[in-house]
Order: C-alpha cells, then sequence, then structure tokens
C-alpha cells in the first residue's frame, strides 16, 4: 500500500504549499530543463548535479516531504538502474570522456565511462523524481486542475476544450484516494476469505483478480452516480462560470521565481561557457588516469 | 475465553499529518458462545476494533488473544494468519462489494477454497451455505452481479459462513436491508449461535441489540465506555446520542411504574411480551 501513495498530497503549511500552483509548475519545469543539460565535462557535470541536489534537499526540508517516501519509491528503480547500465555497456561509443578500461569480457571491452553516463543518468532521474514530489505532495489536486486550466486558456481561442479536459484531471485527481481507500477495503475482505496477496504466483493471481473486479465494478458504479448527479444539477461543461478558489500571485511567488530564475539563467550562462570551452582539465579522468586502471 | 483485548491502541496514518487514534488503551473480554453487541457513535472505532480480532489489522499496543492465537503488538508478523481467519470469520460493512466471480456458487466457494479444500467440497460446502442463507438452487450459476442488494448481501454472507468458522463477526450485517432479509440474516445468525457459534455484531440498532445480544460493548472516541449487559446500558441513562432505547424497554419500564414488574421474564421482543401477557390472562 505505501509505495501507492507516492506524492499523495500531505497537508502541511509551508512556504512551499502557499506557492501559487502555477507559479510552482513553471519553476518546476524550469528546474527540469535546467537538470538536463548536458555539460561537456564530466567535473561541472559533477558539481552542478551537486548543487541541484542541495537546492532540491533545501526545498524538501522547507516543504517536508518525507524523503523516506522517495527513497521507498526509488527501491522499484533498480530494473531501470540495469537497463541503462546494459545499454551503455554494449552500445560501442567511440568517444570516451574517461578512457581506462574496466574490464573485458570475452574480448569484448568495458568501459568505466559507461558507468558513469547511466550513472549521471539515474541520478538525474531522481531529481526529477524528487521535484514532482514536492510538486504533487505540496499542491493540491483542485489547484494544480486549476493551474493547468489556466495554461490551456489561450488554447480555448482555438476551440481546445480546456475546461473539459482540466474538469476531467480534476475529477481523475479527485478519486484516486478514494479509489485507494476502496482497494483497501475489498482487500481487506478478500484477505477475510482466505485470498493471499503475497505468497505463490497462483494464489497471488486469484488474489489480485478478486480485488480487480469489485474495484471495477464500483468505479464504474461509482462515475455512473457521479455523472447523473451532475447531470441533474445541470452541469454544462460549455457555461461561463466562475471560480470559488482563486489563485493569487503573491509576493513570496515572485521571490521563488526570482530565486529559481536567478539560479536557472546562471546554469545557461555556464552551459553556453562549457559548449565554447574547448579543453580544460577533467578531474574525473585524472583522477582515473592516476589510479592507472 | 474466546477473545481477549488487552490495553490496545491503534492510529490510522501514523508519523503522518492525518495521524488519527482510532483505538485508545481498549481492554474487553468476550465469552465463548455468547452474542455481543459492539455500538457507538459513528467513527468510534468499531470497526477498527474487529478488524484486529481476524489479524487484518495489527494492534499498536497490548495483545490480544483469540482463543489459541496470539496477536502481539510486539510482534512483527502474526503468526498463522491464515488459520486465524479461519477461525475468525469477519463480514465486512456492506460486503455485495466484494463479489467478484463469474457465477454465485463459485464465488461462495472463493473462501474454503482458498482454505486449501478440493473444488468439490468447496462447491459442496457453498451450495450448504448458500441454503442457510435461503438462496435456493436457481440461483446458483447466475451472475452475482444481477442479484439485487438483499441478495447480494446474503450471497456475501454465505461466502463468510461457507468459511466455516467458529467465530462469526458482523459488521452492520442489517444495514440497508428491507424488514423481511434482516430478519432472516438475524434468525440464522441466532441458529448459528445455538450451534455453539461465537457471535459479535456491530450494529446502530438498539432493538436489535437488546433483542439478541447478552453482551454489549459500547465505544466511545476510541475508549470503551460501557461493558455488560444489554439491559444495564440502558438503565445507565448514558448521555449519548448514539443510544437509542428501544422501544420495547421502553414500554416494559412504563408497565413496571404502572405496577407490572415483568423484569424477571426476560423479555426481549413484542412476540415474547405478547406471550407472556397472554399466558398470565390464561392463569
Ligand atoms: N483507513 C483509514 N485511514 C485513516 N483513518 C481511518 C481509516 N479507517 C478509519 N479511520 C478513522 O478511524 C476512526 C474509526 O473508524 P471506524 O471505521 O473504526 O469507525 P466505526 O466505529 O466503524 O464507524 P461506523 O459506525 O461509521 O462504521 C474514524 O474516525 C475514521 O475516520
Ligand atoms: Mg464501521
Amino acid at each position: 500500500m505505501d509505495n501507492l501513495t507516492f506524492g499523495r498530497y500531505s497537508p502541511y503549511n509551508t512556504v512551499v504549499h502557499k506557492l501559487d500552483p502555477r507559479n510552482k509548475i513553471f519553476l518546476m519545469i524550469l528546474f527540469m530543463v535546467g537538470i538536463f543539460f548536458q555539460f561537456k565535462l564530466w567535473s561541472v557535470s559533477l558539481i552542478m548535479s551537486g548543487v541541484y541536489l542541495i537546492i532540491l534537499i533545501i526545498i524538501m526540508l522547507l516543504s517536508r516531504v518525507s524523503f523516506v517516501q522517495l527513497f521507498k519509491s526509488l527501491g522499484s528503480m533498480w530494473l531501470m538502474v540495469v537497463f541503462l547500465l546494459l545499454i551503455y555497456i554494449f552500445i560501442p561509443t567511440t568517444t570516451h570522456k574517461i578512457e581506462p578500461e574496466a574490464f573485458k569480457i570475452f574480448n569484448y571491452a568495458v568501459y568505466w565511462d559507461s558507468f558513469c553516463r547511466a550513472g549521471y543518468i539515474i541520478l538525474r532521474l531522481v531529481m526529477m523524481l524528487s521535484l514532482t514530489m514536492i510538486l504533487t505532495s505540496t499542491t493540491k489536486p483542485m489547484d494544480m486542475t486549476y493551474a493547468f486550466e489556466w495554461y490551456m486558456t489561450p488554447l480555448k481561442l482555438i476551440r481546445f476544450p480546456a475546461h473539459e479536459i482540466a474538469m476531467t484531471l480534476s475529477i481523475a485527481l479527485r478519486f484516486i484516494p478514494t479509489l485507494l481507500d476502496e482497494t483497501n477495503r475489498i482487500m481487506k475482505a478478500q484477505e477475510s476469505r482466505g485470498a493471499d496477496f503475497s505468497h505463490g504466483i497462483g494464489r497471488r493471481f486469484r488474489a489480485i483478480i478478486s480485488l480487480m473486479i469489485p474495484l471495477f465494478v464500483s468505479a464504474i458504479d461509482r462515475s455512473e452516480e457521479l455523472a447523473n448527479a451532475m447531470e441533474v444539477r445541470g452541469y454544462d461543461p460549455r457555461a461561463k462560470r466562475t471560480k470559488y478558489r482563486l489563485l493569487r500571485f503573491h509576493f513570496k511567488d515572485l521571490l521563488a521565481f526570482v530565486l529559481i530564475g536567478c539560479i536557472f539563467a546562471g546554469i545557461i550562462t555556464l552551459f553556453v561557457f562549457d559548449q565554447q570551452s574547448t579543453g580544460g582539465i577533467d578531474i574525473l579522468q585524472v583522477i582515473f588516469n592516476v589510479k592507472g586502471f | 475465553m474466546s477473545i481477549k483485548v488487552e490495553n490496545v491502541s491503534f492510529t490510522y496514518s501514523k508519523k503522518t499529518p492525518n495521524s488519527y487514534e482510532a483505538l485508545h488503551n481498549v481492554s474487553l473480554e468476550i465469552k465463548k458462545n455468547s452474542i455481543t453487541g459492539i455500538v457507538g457513535h459513528t467513527g468510534s472505532g468499531k470497526s477498527t476494533l474487529v478488524q484486529m480480532f481476524n489479524g487484518l489489522l495489527k494492534p499498536e499496543t497490548g495483545t490480544i488473544t483469540v482463543d489459541d492465537f496470539v496477536i502481539d503488538s510486539k510482534q512483527k508478523k502474526i503468526k498463522n494468519v491464515k488459520q486465524l481467519r479461519k477461525h475468525v470469520g469477519l463480514v465486512f460493512q456492506f460486503p455485495e462489494y466484494q463479489l467478484f466471480d463469474e457465477t454465485v456458487e463459485k464465488d461462495v466457494s472463493f473462501g474454503p477454497k482458498n482454505f486449501g479444500m478440493n473444488n468439490i467440497d468447496a462447491l459442496n460446502k457453498a451450495h450448504e451455505a448458500l441454503a442457510m442463507m435461503g438462496i435456493d438452487e436457481t440461483y446458483y450459476k447466475r451472475s452475482p452481479f444481477e442479484l439485487s442488494g438483499g441478495e447480494k448481501r446474503k450471497v456475501a454472507l454465505a461466502g463468510i459462513l461457507a468459511i466455516d468458522p467458529d467465530i462469526l463477526i458482523l459488521d452492520e450485517p442489517t444495514a440497508g436491508l428491507d424488514p423481511k432479509s434482516s430478519l432472516e440474516v438475524l434468525t440464522l445468525v441466532e441458529k448459528l449461535h445455538e450451534q455453539g457459534k461465537t457471535i459479535v455484531i456491530i450494529t446502530h440498532d438498539m432493538d436489535l441489540l437488546f433483542r439478541y445480544c447478552d453482551h454489549v460493548v459500547l465505544l466511545k472516541d476510541g475508549n470503551v465506555a460501557f461493558d455488560g449487559k444489554p439491559e444495564n446500558l440502558f438503565q445507565k441513562n448514558i448521555d449519548d446520542l448514539s443510544i437509542d432505547v428501544p422501544k420495547i424497554y421502553q414500554f416494559l419500564d412504563i408497565l413496571k411504574k404502572k405496577g407490572l414488574d415483568l423484569s424477571k421474564e426476560n423479555i426481549r421482543s413484542v412476540d415474547e411480551l405478547v406471550k407472556v401477557l397472554t399466558e398470565r390472562r390464561k392463569k
């Protein structure tokens, strides 16, 4: 159950929680773009990753996002790690930033470079993951959909169904916790009848069937009820409507915007310099060479 | 001794901002072959308590002893959970939402099969349980999803009965049932009790409680507020909105004030009252 609750909104009242969701989404995207800039030198990438990590940790501490939950969800990433590693090892590249071979498998040279690349990708994915987690656990699902709708407003000009999509999204988000509770309840009910969710493939399969079918049935029932309830209250997606909760851009939003903006500008400057530079000493390279692999 | 609960507490979503203490230092005992009613306000922790009896939730502190099974908060895992669940059958609130198989008989045989019976024996058990619930053969091959609400409830109940547990726990078994169906369910419960099973019923229906239970536990905000005989609960004048003194009890009280003391007769329902009164008149 625990890993299902990844990124679930947690009702604290921190600065990050109080930021405007539109701002939060924008800044998150900015940060993600920053993370995915590729520098020429390993040492620069490494140092920058360190900087990102420190900023992320500070934000996570500020917003009281649980580190335990993050690490738990990382546990399920090992398959991807192996996969990435295999790709980097078996796809031959001619340019190795880090030259020495690690070892040989049947005359096939495996380079340290592959490990570093795979590791770097994983590191960046982890950072993306924690960013998303910060966003989802500090922003109410409803606010998130309001923000999405706001971003999609210009598209209304070309008859893009922005409101409908936002509504669908908000209903879907609204029902995630309900469905999780329902899952929990049905699981318990079936466990009372001896269903076994943890031992043996055959038993597990039967147990999962006994969970999925009632879950689908109740979800479909619920959606029908909801649709009827909306219909009898005269819901019309095309009608003009006002909002109960208004999104406001506060001073702290400006502050966060400027802060992250500055960092992003810094990253871009560095990136430009990095692209223009031709040489330079790579610390990692030096370390590996000295050790004499 | 059947179920013994000692100093049990339980908190939902511990270590999160939503953390909520549903049970606080609860101790009680449920005797073998009794019908115990658990009552209390909505949210008072009744369902939470009974889910511990068959190992669905583990107490945070304290111990629960169910016959030979011991559930201790200090253990990492509950031992012999499977046998415990065979021993203690728990029927959830609105059990009709747990139906899933293609046919009624297959669904009911899910439990026995899980507890190691082969297909044929499990089907026989299912037929037996369905017969007990008054569901006849024409229903066996139908899909459980095309039944009416009451019929679904009965099938779901049969699903637990087919496991043949020694202790049967029912979480609001009559909620949302028509009077005839609830009477059928309760009559069956009484019959199972006569066969020697221990019964625990969660209910908001005080008439039901007074009529069927010989022991009552009142929970209030996760604490035991009363533990004893039903008639004592109503005497006590407990200031709790969830307690609605049964009509028959009120009537007996008025009779008593008017000079007709029937408290020795142990009357629990209108039928019994009529019987006693007609007998007295004959004399
Ligand atoms: N899965 C859960 N997560 C968090 N809190 C829960 C959960 N289940 C129940 N609670 C809370 O614990 C408290 C006790 O719940 P419980 O289901 O035991 O009440 P109850 O006495 O059975 O009520 P009812 O008569 O409505 O069935 C409630 O306040 C409820 O909000
Ligand atoms: Mg309940």
